[in-house]
């Protein structure tokens, strides 16, 4: 009896404790996020030529996207968000009149329900629209949740995110920086301000996988670590990462694990970074990826390297490395250089772009891509350069 | 892009850091640097980058504590709105609202020089340095605007980390307010100009409510900072510093 007596009195006096914090909390909340915000509006509007060439220039194929970007968002009360976002696509040019099903393509496989519609579309034309954000986040205090079309972004590291299981980041498509949503339900939990507890799960569909994952997330001693686990389609996973420093270089990393099953192997992808900015303003970066199931052969055909990337499929090859550089050459305008390699296949992409301000709101940027790989010798793939100016509102 | 608003977490940690440089020289530099700081500080600020050809402006709030805590919202230009920065002690934090994910900047992020100067951000955390790193000796009066102000020259200490080679600083003699500052390299050649303008009760406090810094050799160059609106000494506790009301700001 008596322990009884003691455990409640233990948990009340933690209850008080736990909500007396609160109290604290919800006045700072106030602090930061003033209850007179009841919108958020903004968006962009972008044109985008790309220039896509065969590995002899040879030939040319050329395409132009107009991309217009809303986000809304509506605070009815303090701790409650609904959230709209859509991006309406203008697409016309060679990829509309040579892709096989281009319409097809627009949709983004790996959400539940559509919310996208094809305005218009002829042999060489196609206008479409498509709702990548639709959720309701509700925060009491220390526990929140999130439901409908989200972003669950789970990466720590900057090039490859093996533990973005809900997503993934794909380095390659630059002009999509928010990433498409995962229609799924988010539960967080806030054990301080610097470690917290996620559980979230994604119902998936005929193409993509459903995904059941628990998320923990601590920083201590300089670093940031996080530890996964859950169920990915049919298999186990599990997973950790990191982020912190040595001396005065960043030192990052991330491992995913998934169990194997009678048609698939064992797999394990795993990403190790750092990242240095000398006095100069030159900022680099190297990266490493394994990816145990990737190809580490010479291929025979360019299809074989499958660049429709998701959380199992980082990279199509096994061993990667990439080194990234930078500079501010002025304010205005910046440069940077990416080039990754994979030995075997001899794959390599080489990525220069270019940035520059026009307007306080209003950038230009160059951006060229070049794959190589080893076939019958070492040679190029193809070329692709994209000219975009994009005005933010 | 990541590297410009570095820059400006530079430009806040000097504007709440080192503001004040020293009846004798030191407690009046000591009440200058005290007068900026508070304990606590909340700011609204717009900071201009002024070019031959080209301005840019952007408008940030800053919440600070000491130099060990701070956090910034920037709020103005449209592309940047919504990324916020999280310092604690060494460690330092990116907010992208648009990708909803946290990025950990490398320490030597924080060794940026700013603008082109010497300054890099662990000369400016670093608190008082302008207290503990230089030896001050006043060395005159002169009168800014309508304002009589001493002269203060500081150099720094044998052994001590620091990027100037001499510092001349003017302070207000009725309100402890520094109107300007000259910074020296270490062969003596003059490379910064530091000018506080309009001088406001802002948060219960007369200071200058425009700061110019000028780079000596670069025409038609320099950058502005403007006080909107401060609050001081609001008690602020370290765990308000923290990932999740980084990602609160509004």
């Amino acid at each position: 009896m008596k322990t009884i007596i003691f455990i409640i009195a233990f948990l009340l006096n933690s209850v008080l404790i736990w909500s007396q914090e609160l109290l604290v909390e919800d006045s700072l909340i106030t602090e930061v996020k003033p209850a007179s915000i009841k919108f958020s509006f903004n968006g962009y509007v972008k044109d985008m030529q790309s220039l896509s060439f065969p590995k002899d220039f040879k030939s040319l194929l050329a395409t132009n996207l107009i991309h217009n970007r809303i986000n809304f968002k509506w605070f009815p009360f303090m701790n409650l968000t609904f959230a709209t976002e859509l991006r309406n696509r203008l697409i016309w040019g060679d990829d509309v009149r040579i892709i096989p099903d281009y319409n097809q393509l627009l949709r983004n496989s790996n959400e539940l329900v559509n919310i996208s519609n094809i305005w218009f579309s002829n042999s060489s034309m196609v206008m479409h629209t498509n709702i990548d954000r639709l959720y309701i986040d509700y925060k009491l205090s220390r526990l929140s949740i999130r439901a409908g079309r989200h972003r669950i972004n789970w990466g720590i590291s900057t090039i490859w995110n093996p533990n973005d299981l809900f997503n993934t980041y794909n380095f390659l498509d630059f002009d999509y920086e928010e990433r498409p949503g995962t229609d799924a339900i988010k539960f967080s939990g806030d054990i301080s301000g610097f470690s917290n507890v996620e559980i979230a799960y994604s119902p998936g569909n005929k193409v993509n996988e459903k995904v059941l994952a628990g998320k923990y997330f601590v920083n201590s001693g300089g670093y940031d670590i996080q530890l996964l686990f859950g169920i990915y389609g049919n298999r186990f996973t599990a997973g950790g990462g990191w982020a912190g420093s040595i001396g005065d270089a960043g030192f990052k990393g991330e491992t995913q694990f998934f169990t194997k099953t009678s048609s698939e192997k064992f797999h394990i992808n795993m990403t190790i970074e750092s990242d240095y900015v000398f006095e100069s303003g030159w900022y680099f970066s190297g990266s490493f990826l394994f990816n145990n199931i990737g190809l580490d052969t010479k291929i025979l055909n360019p299809s074989q390297l499958n660049f429709n990337f998701s959380p199992a499929n980082l990279m199509p090859t096994k061993w990667n490395f990439t080194i990234a550089s930078g500079k501010e050459i002025t304010p205005l305008f910046s440069a940077n250089l990416s080039v990754l390699y994979s030995p075997g296949t001899n794959l390599l992409l080489f990525l220069p772009g270019l940035k520059y301000s026009l307007g306080e709101n209003l950038n230009v940027d160059l951006v060229w891509q070049s794959f190589y790989a080893s076939l019958n010798q070492f040679e190029a793939l193809n070329h692709r350069g994209y000219l975009r100016l994009k005005y933010n509102f | 892009m990541v590297k410009f608003w570095v820059r400006s977490l530079v430009v806040i940690f000097l504007m709440v850091n080192v503001q004040g440089f020293s009846q004798d020289a030191l407690s009046i530099v000591k009440k200058a640097d005290e007068k900026m700081r508070g304990v606590t500080a909340k700011m609204e600020m717009t900071i201009n980058t002024i070019r031959p050809t080209w301005k840019r402006s952007m408008q940030i709030k800053v919440w600070s504590k000491g130099s060990d805590f701070s956090m910034v919202l920037i709020t103005s230009p449209a592309k940047d709105k919504g990324v916020s920065f999280l310092k604690r002690k060494k460690e330092v934090w990116n907010w992208y609202p648009t990708l909803e994910r946290v990025i950990k900047l490398p320490p030597s992020m924080m060794n940026q020089s700013w603008m082109g100067t010497d300054f890099t951000n662990d000369d400016l955390v670093k608190e008082s340095s302008v207290i503990h790193d230089y030896t001050h000796k006043l060395i005159g009066d002169t009168i800014i605007g309508s304002r009589s102000c001493y002269t203060i020259e500081m150099t720094p200490k044998q052994g001590s980390a620091v990027v100037w080679g001499k510092v001349i600083s003017c302070i207000d003699k009725k309100d402890y307010i520094e109107l300007h500052m000259r910074l020296y390299d270490e062969d003596g050649v003059l490379i910064n100009i530091m000018n506080g303008y309009d001088p406001k009760l802002i948060g219960g406090r007369v200071i200058p409510s425009r700061f110019e810094m000028i780079p000596v050799d670069k025409k038609g160059h320099k950058t502005e900072m403007i006080y909107n609106n401060i609050v001081f000494d609001q008690p602020i506790n370290d765990d308000f510093f923290n990932l999740n009301t980084m990602k609160l700001l509004k």
